[in-house]
């Protein structure tokens, strides 16, 4: 099962979570100092470890070096790899689990960036997977550190636990009411950084945020986690509390908005990624809130990555112009919402 | 995480600059982002002023980076650190612990690692971090009134307490 296909808990309101950890090994300059050569055998080191028997078969390499920009622009769009990889020259590959829900990257900003997503709210799984298979390379790869400073990374802000840790959680309410910039400073205030769908300088289209811990240094990965996950928690209750306020106020507004966004996607023929984002997060809302029966979050959640440009495309096994994916995407929402109706 | 211009305040807003691949962070206080960013600190400060702050944040001295002092390791040098933020292996924490350590301590304070270390850190630390783990399980042991665990938790965490390197 792929993160996005599970509702899991709090689904309601938190999409998904990631962990991730940054790792470098000792026998190698960090990425933006090593030869071609160097990329070379760390990538076959790496990748033949953990598709070997180590890793219990139960992993598959994708050299990012090989791929059509499709292909890795669709694997960006599905959290598979991040952006800075996508983009990244060189030697460069990710090792990835049977259903996508774990991915170590190799040759990114660091050497190994371990990470693990899951639907809903699930810091404790997510760094419990990442865990072990730090624990797997450990044992046999000799990584940079530092009894100070602790796990050495190519940029000094990851220093320490190398962890981050963040949920994407979808907050209509707080993006309506404008609570969201609150939001945003309280939580910057704390050590957390709200983000777009895509991480750092992205928007937050259809009211997607992902909120993730800043320090690494002087605080273990089990104070990170649960300082992370309380302060989800606390948002997402805010969020509920904030949704109840509007449909109270004016349901009318609300159950109007949230049929006129059905009517839109069930009959449109074509679409932009960006109005089908914040339409999308309407049904959502409708859905999270019972007002709309018989569509499963975890049908929406799978929608998000599959309508991005480069995931049609994909899809389609060729690049398509603009216009010819607005259709695609419509088609594609309209298919999901006559199965489920 | 205190402001990376200052030093004295919160930082409360966040830049990240991807240019082919060199990716740069910057966390500023609403004071430093707005004079820094030309009044409105929600416009992104100009990629200039990305060098002109690592300059500034590793100290007036260092406004001349020289390529003399060289990472025997991977041949990085205080420019090549400078123009791009980052480190060049893990020798380099070393090398330019002189000019890294300020840089290090305005974005995470005086912090130390806490956590998890890998299986070549020395036994010292393996120790410490082994009582750090078992005194979070004795909390959590006593917060849902598992007692008999809790008595078996301490007395290992006693147990490897005396047990400190002389």
């Amino acid at each position: 099962m792929n993160w996005y296909e599970d509702m899991g808990e709090y689904g309601d309101i938190a999409v998904s979570t990631r962990v991730r950890l940054a790792r470098n090994l000792k026998a190698y300059p960090f990425p933006g100092r090593m030869s071609e050569q160097q990329e070379k055998e760390l990538l076959d080191s790496i990748s033949s470890f953990l598709t070997g028997t180590a890793g219990g078969s139960a992993f598959r390499f994708v050299n990012i070096s090989d791929q059509d920009p499709i292909t890795v622009g669709s694997m960006v769009e599905h959290h598979l790899i991040s952006p800075e990889l996508a983009i990244k020259r060189g030697k460069r590959g990710v090792v990835l689990s049977e259903n996508n829900s774990v991915c170590i990257m190799i040759n990114e900003e660091d050497h190994l960036r371990i990470q693990s997503i899951i639907s809903g709210l699930n810091l404790k799984d997510c760094m419990i997977t990442v865990s072990r298979l730090d624990d797997l390379l450990d044992g046999s790869f000799h990584y940079a550190w530092s009894d100070q400073l602790g796990y050495l990374t190519h940029c000094p802000t990851n220093l320490g636990t190398g962890l981050r840790a963040s949920v994407m959680l979808h907050l209509p309410a707080h993006t309506e009411t404008g609570d969201i910039r609150a939001l945003v400073s309280n939580l910057g205030k704390l050590g957390f950084a709200v983000r777009g769908l895509y991480g750092e300088g992205s928007k937050a289209a259809g009211s997607l945020y992902q909120v993730s811990n800043q320090m690494t240094l002087g605080l273990s990965e089990s104070e990170t986690v649960d300082r992370l996950d309380e302060v989800v928690r606390n948002t997402i209750e805010r969020e509920r509390t904030l949704r109840k306020i509007i449909s109270e106020k004016n349901p009318v507004y609300l159950e109007d908005r949230i049929w006129r966004a059905y009517g839109i996607l069930s009959h449109c023929r074509r679409i932009t990624g960006e109005e089908a984002m914040n339409l999308l997060s309407d049904l959502r809302t409708g859905v999270a809130m019972d007002l709309l029966k018989n569509i499963p979050l975890s049908e929406l959640n799978k929608l998000i990555p599959d309508i991005q440009s480069n995931s049609i495309c994909s899809t389609e096994g060729k690049p398509l112009s603009e216009p010819a994916r607005d259709i695609k995407r419509a088609g594609l929402i309209r298919a999901l919402l006559k199965k489920e109706s | 995480m205190l402001c990376q211009n200052c030093g004295n305040n919160e930082a409360e807003y966040h830049y990240k600059t991807n240019i082919n691949g060199e990716v740069r962070q910057l966390h500023l206080c609403k004071e430093c982002a707005a004079k820094l960013s030309g009044g409105s600190p929600l416009k992104l400060p100009q990629v200039n002023f990305f060098n002109a702050f690592f300059t500034d944040l590793l100290g007036a001295s260092r406004r001349n980076p020289s390529d003399s002092r060289q990472c025997p390791l991977c041949g990085a040098t205080e420019r090549s650190i400078l123009s791009t933020g980052k480190v060049g292996c893990f020798q380099c924490y070393d090398t330019f612990c002189d000019m890294l350590t300020p840089f290090i301590k305005k974005i995470h304070g005086n912090a130390i690692h806490q956590g998890k270390a890998p299986s070549s850190a020395g036994p010292e630390i393996k120790r410490l971090r082994e009582i750090e783990s078992l005194k979070r399980e004795l909390d959590s042991a006593v917060k849902t009134e598992d007692f008999e665990r809790a008595v078996i938790l301490r007395d290992k965490i006693r147990e490897l307490e005396g047990s400190e390197a002389v």
